[in-house]
């Protein structure tokens, strides 16, 4: 009697297995997705790293333009202020401002700390220093 | 004939692919992006910002939160900055808040207490390695001078003026004093090779100090951790034999009348070289 191996086994029961062969092709893609996806999610899951400032969260967002603001309070450097902003991205300095300034306000910041985003807002609109 | 189920195969690797990208491309875990994991270039301009901002308000705390976003030691972060933008040449001033903020993060939290055990104000310097021509003063003393060396007492000697080019950079929050001067006649280390240690009052390396030094006809400013390999407080310099140098740290009182120290003949050497140690008040 030859010698029966785990692969002819597993061939003999697959190939009798009374299941339509698209159903079968089905199950196999379910259990690869299913097998992805574990080892995506929970194995190996994706990790941030060299993230641009104009990725982190609002608040993270909000605290740099903040200061970014105090520094202007006391430098008066505008073009200084303009360099760091850059760093937000490619927009207007003036738009992450504005949006720190909107969330400043929704978030009850101080008014000190606000009035601080609203000089440099209108340094950067043109009008100068208040 | 047995056939392998090559279809199957094939179902279940497109199964495999379609949720590695879907988990890894197309849907990834929604993770907050904290400033911890920002990209060098924009770490370093956050670090600047919240160093500029402090120097602006001088609100410590406010600076110690912003900086304990990121999950590095931040001291050490940002006396690295400061010593990578004094590397790059970048201007002083904008250095400067930089190297404040990080020797107010090392103070003490107040109420301070003073140190249990004052300063050594002489501190001998450790035999030299084979391998490493300049080391840093030893933490621990040892009792006996080494053969070759000679200690003096600081000199007092007229001073020599700083050119008027030369506009002092504000000390590093406070005065620094000569607390160890030492030549040495060391065949392992650079004849004329002035060498000098900045620390702060609890004898911690300061780095990006700037330190005058002045001769007749010229000067030179240099900084303290451009070689962090020998200590975030060292710089050294090389002096010509047979000229009067005078050498101010951080904006404070000079020290003058230094020279390559000459050394006696049996030391196999024409002049030594000049180890001074200060210690910010």
């Amino acid at each position: 009697m030859p010698p029966v191996s785990c692969l002819d086994v597993f061939l003999s029961l697959w190939q009798n297995i009374p299941m339509s062969r698209h159903w079968l092709r089905l199950l196999c893609l379910l259990i690869g997705l299913a097998i992805g996806l574990f080892y995506a999610w929970k194995v190996a899951p994706v990790r941030y790293t060299n993230v641009p400032l104009s990725a982190l969260r609002a608040d993270y967002r909000t605290d740099y333009v903040m200061a970014i603001a105090e520094a202007y309070q006391a430098e008066q450097d505008l073009p200084r202020a303009i360099r760091r902003l850059a760093f937000l991205g490619p927009m207007e300095p003036l738009s992450y401002v504005q949006e720190a300034l909107i969330y400043a306000q929704a978030h009850a910041f101080e008014a000190r700390e606000i009035a601080m985003l609203q000089a440099l807002a209108q340094a950067l609109r043109g009008g100068g220093s208040p | 004939m047995k056939r392998w189920p090559w279809d199957l195969l094939f179902a279940l690797l497109a199964g495999i692919a379609g949720g590695l990208l879907y988990a890894w491309v197309i849907a990834p875990p929604q993770v907050t992006l904290t400033p911890d994991l920002l990209r060098p270039a924009d770490r370093e301009a956050y670090y600047e910002v919240i160093a500029a901002a402090y120097a602006a308000n001088g609100d410590l705390e406010r600076a110690r939160a912003r900086l304990s976003l990121f999950s590095e030691q931040a001291t050490a972060s940002l006396a690295a900055q400061a010593q990578r933008m004094l590397a790059a040449g970048r201007p002083f001033e904008e250095i400067q808040p930089l190297v404040r903020l990080a020797a107010d993060l090392g103070k003490p939290t107040p109420p301070a207490q003073p140190p249990a055990t004052p300063l050594a104000l002489v501190t001998p310097l450790p035999p030299p390695s084979p391998t490493s021509p300049a080391t840093p003063p030893p933490e621990e003393i040892t009792p006996e001078p080494l053969p070759t060396e000679e200690t003096l007492a600081i000199p007092t000697l007229p001073l020599v003026t700083p050119q008027s080019a030369f506009t002092p950079v504000p000390t590093v929050g406070g005065f620094f004093t000569l607390s160890d001067y030492r030549t040495l006649c060391d065949p392992e280390r650079t004849p004329g090779l002035l060498q000098v240690w900045v620390n702060d009052e609890r004898g911690q390396p300061l780095p990006g100090v700037p330190l005058l030094l002045v001769w007749e006809g010229g000067q030179e400013v240099f900084y303290t951790g451009l070689k962090p390999e020998l200590g975030n407080g060292y710089a050294d310099a090389l002096l010509q034999a047979e000229r009067l140098y005078s050498l101010q740290v951080g904006g404070g009182e000079p020290i003058s009348n230094l020279s390559a120290p000459s050394c006696p003949p049996e030391s196999g050497l024409r002049y030594g070289s000049i180890a001074l140690t200060f210690t910010r008040k």
